[in-house]
């Protein structure tokens, strides 16, 4: 009988430890995927700013001509733009606009090593279209905000939760052992 | 990151399949590509302030 006891005790001890584990576990993930969420806001922020100075920056240029005259004269930096400006395309293909998927045509048709006189100025044009174009950028990682403040709010009940769940857990756990003690006394 | 990449990132995060992490790397790609583009401006800009005054 005191054996059976025993056992019964090892096996309920080797479950808490299991499922404090568990929910050790569950918390610990939640917390890793709320820090992600929160830089995705700082991220999505910092954008905003460098897309208003991006438009700023090249608004204050002037206008494609003059844009394009001074790649012309700066290859190094317009090979620079051009594969920046490739890579802009690439991420633009989830916005799924006209204006994106003619960006992307571009970048693509340009081949930097093969580059005409009348080819800078497509460049520049591309550059204002980027321009042109961040306003989608912006709008669309408005939506990514918001999506995470909602993920927010569902992680933190999560969260919540999980943490209820722990404090009934450890309040039994206590039970047990506060009952215990009284037995053994 | 490659082109490549970003664009697969990119159709990810257009059927919404995308992992935060994911989201969070596109993202810091596209600030780092902005922040690089601001500063070839810059860079044109300054060279052409110069050739202008010569």
């Amino acid at each position: 009988m005191k054996e059976n006891k025993f056992n019964e005790r090892i096996v309920s001890k080797d479950r808490l430890i299991k499922e404090e584990k568990n929910l050790g576990g569950d918390i610990e993930s939640l917390e890793s995927d709320e820090m992600i969420n929160g830089e995705i806001l700082k991220e999505s922020e910092k954008l905003g700013v460098n897309l208003e100075g991006l438009q700023k920056d090249v608004k204050e240029f002037g206008n494609e001509e003059e844009l394009g005259k001074a790649l012309e004269k700066n290859p190094g930096i317009a090979g620079r733009i051009l594969g920046r400006a490739a890579k802009i395309a690439g991420a633009l293909v989830m916005f799924n606009a006209v204006l994106v998927g003619s960006l992307a045509e571009e970048t693509h048709h340009l081949n930097f090593a093969e580059m005409q006189s009348g080819d800078f100025k497509d460049l520049a044009t591309t550059l204002f279209k980027i321009v042109a174009a961040s306003g989608v950028i912006s709008l669309a990682y408005e939506g990514i905000k918001r999506a995470v403040h909602k993920d927010f709010e569902k992680e933190s009940d999560k969260i919540v939760l999980a943490m209820i769940k722990g404090r009934e857990f450890r309040e039994k756990k206590g039970d047990k052992k506060r009952k215990k003690e009284k037995k053994e006394k | 990151m490659t082109q490549e990449e970003i664009k697969i990132i990119g159709e990810k995060m257009a059927a919404e399949k995308a992992s935060p992490t994911e989201k969070l790397n596109l993202l810091r790609e596209i600030n780092a590509i902005i922040e690089g583009l601001r500063d070839d401006i810059a860079d044109l800009k300054a060279s052409k302030k110069i050739s202008d005054s010569l």
